[in-house]
């Protein structure tokens, strides 16, 4: 598998129809294969497709130093594929001007790839998620679990979950639906969300950014992943992915002519909590 | 408008005497209204002109559509020191602005489910439609507001502390 997109890679380079590739290859982390940009299609031999491979490279198609080299093809599996997707939706990045090589292995893909490649066999599909300690239990059943605690206990579980940041910005950083070039975190005149890592303004930043995401993010777990503290940032996240999915039916970054539910409206939509 | 209209029992303010009030230090929710310019700022103004006595607890942020409201507007309130807020708008077809309160309502319905689900209590948020011509609702949910956030106590939450 990999000899083929080795070899396509090699054809789309040599051919002009894209100018930089954007795979993984061989880091220094064992564990984590490093992005890829590949010019030249001499250095295609650096190309590796495996379980290391979960960095999310839709991170790197808003990159003005990327965009420069012309024409970018990506490698894309599936939540990598929906990040695309979610970024073509909300039109960061334009169909035309990239080239997706799509990873079959046996998940549904969105019907948006140029060419597909067969993987089976080759990677488990891609979670993204690498817990810090064995979590046992899924996202969705600790949210569950959650809920049915009171009001008081989850602000308790919040509280000392939120503590520990240390306002890294890791999360936003790795986020492929975190683009803004001017994140309100860093607006100092006037400031909105305290950069101290207190508990008041750690609150501040992750529910703001949780609620920036409402809607949009495409459940990749990247932000759980890169947390250097182990906050359960999936689950505040996905909490509001379901509320979204629950009330609108829609799932970011699977169709990408849809407008994201909190960009638009219906007439008739619940107000049962308004006065 | 007069003032000898029966006010409904669960939505009134009666002001605490001052002996009292100094002797319980009770205490007085600090509330921030977030109101649009157009519907319920002018309802608010339209209580005030007709001189209908209701809580005054309320702060009043004047916005120029529920629209323009970033959730983040609500949580930066409870940061800098509010008991509770409202948010006022204009009723569904009625914006000024045509779909401002459609877009906020959308908004709010997720916000508040997220502050729910972190564990804030959701007696301390409310949203609201009133007219400009409503200004027997304001009063209302004024007083509405205040009692439900008086009984929750002072915010503390999001107290700064430099441990």
């Amino acid at each position: 598998m990999i000899d083929k997109l080795k070899q396509r890679v090699q054809e789309l380079l040599a051919k002009k129809t894209i100018g930089v590739f954007l795979g993984y290859e061989k880091g220094d982390n064992p564990k984590i294969a490093r992005p890829a940009f590949i010019t030249l299609p001499d250095e295609v031999d650096n190309l590796i497709y495996d379980d290391t491979c979960i960095i999310m490279l839709s991170k790197y198609l808003l990159k003005p130093e990327v965009k420069a080299l012309g024409r970018r093809g990506i490698i894309a599996s599936y939540s990598n594929f929906r990040a695309i997707v979610g970024l073509i939706q909300e039109k960061q990045v334009i169909k035309e001007d990239i080239y997706i090589i799509a990873i079959q292995n046996g998940e549904k893909i969105p019907d948006l790839y140029d060419e597909v490649i067969e993987a089976s066999g080759v990677v488990s599909p891609a979670s993204g998620v690498k817990a810090h300690d064995a979590r046992p239990k899924t996202h969705n059943e600790q949210i569950a679990e959650l809920l049915k605690k009171s009001p008081a206990e989850r602000w308790t579980f919040w509280q000392k979950e939120l503590s520990k940041c240390i306002k890294c910005y890791a999360c936003r950083q790795i986020c492929p639906l975190c683009y803004c070039t001017r994140c309100i975190a860093d607006k100092n005149q006037p400031q909105w969300i305290p950069t101290s890592p207190h508990f008041a303004g750690n609150f501040m930043w992750n529910i703001t950014r949780a609620y920036h995401l409402a809607g949009r993010c495409v459940d990749c777990g990247e932000c759980e992943r890169a947390c250097p503290v182990g906050i359960p940032l999936m689950l505040l996240n996905k909490m509001i992915y379901n509320n979204i999915k629950t009330n609108f039916n829609y799932e970011a970054g699977l169709e990408p002519n849809l407008l994201p539910p909190l960009a638009t409206y219906q007439q008739d939509d619940k107000e049962n909590f308004i006065i | 408008m007069t003032q000898d209209a029966k006010p409904k029992t669960q939505n009134t303010y009666s002001p605490t005497p001052d002996a009292e009030r100094m002797a319980q230090d009770a205490f007085e929710p600090k509330i921030i209204a977030f109101l649009c310019n157009w519907c319920s700022y002018a309802g608010a103004d339209l209580a005030g002109t007709s001189r209908m006595k209701y809580a005054p607890n309320i702060r009043i942020i004047k916005v120029p559509c529920t629209g323009r409201i970033d959730p983040l507007f609500i949580l930066k309130a409870f940061e800098v020191g509010a008991d509770g807020v409202l948010v006022s708008g204009c009723h569904p077809n009625d914006c000024h602005y045509r779909s401002g309160n459609f877009l906020a309502r959308r908004r709010w319905m997720v916000f508040k489910d997220m502050l729910e689900f972190v564990g804030i209590e959701q007696g301390r948020i409310h949203f609201s439609w009133v007219s400009a011509a409503e200004g027997n609702k304001f009063v209302e949910v004024v007083n509405k507001v205040t009692n439900e956030v008086k009984k929750l106590g002072p915010f503390k939450k999001l107290e700064i502390t430099h441990t």
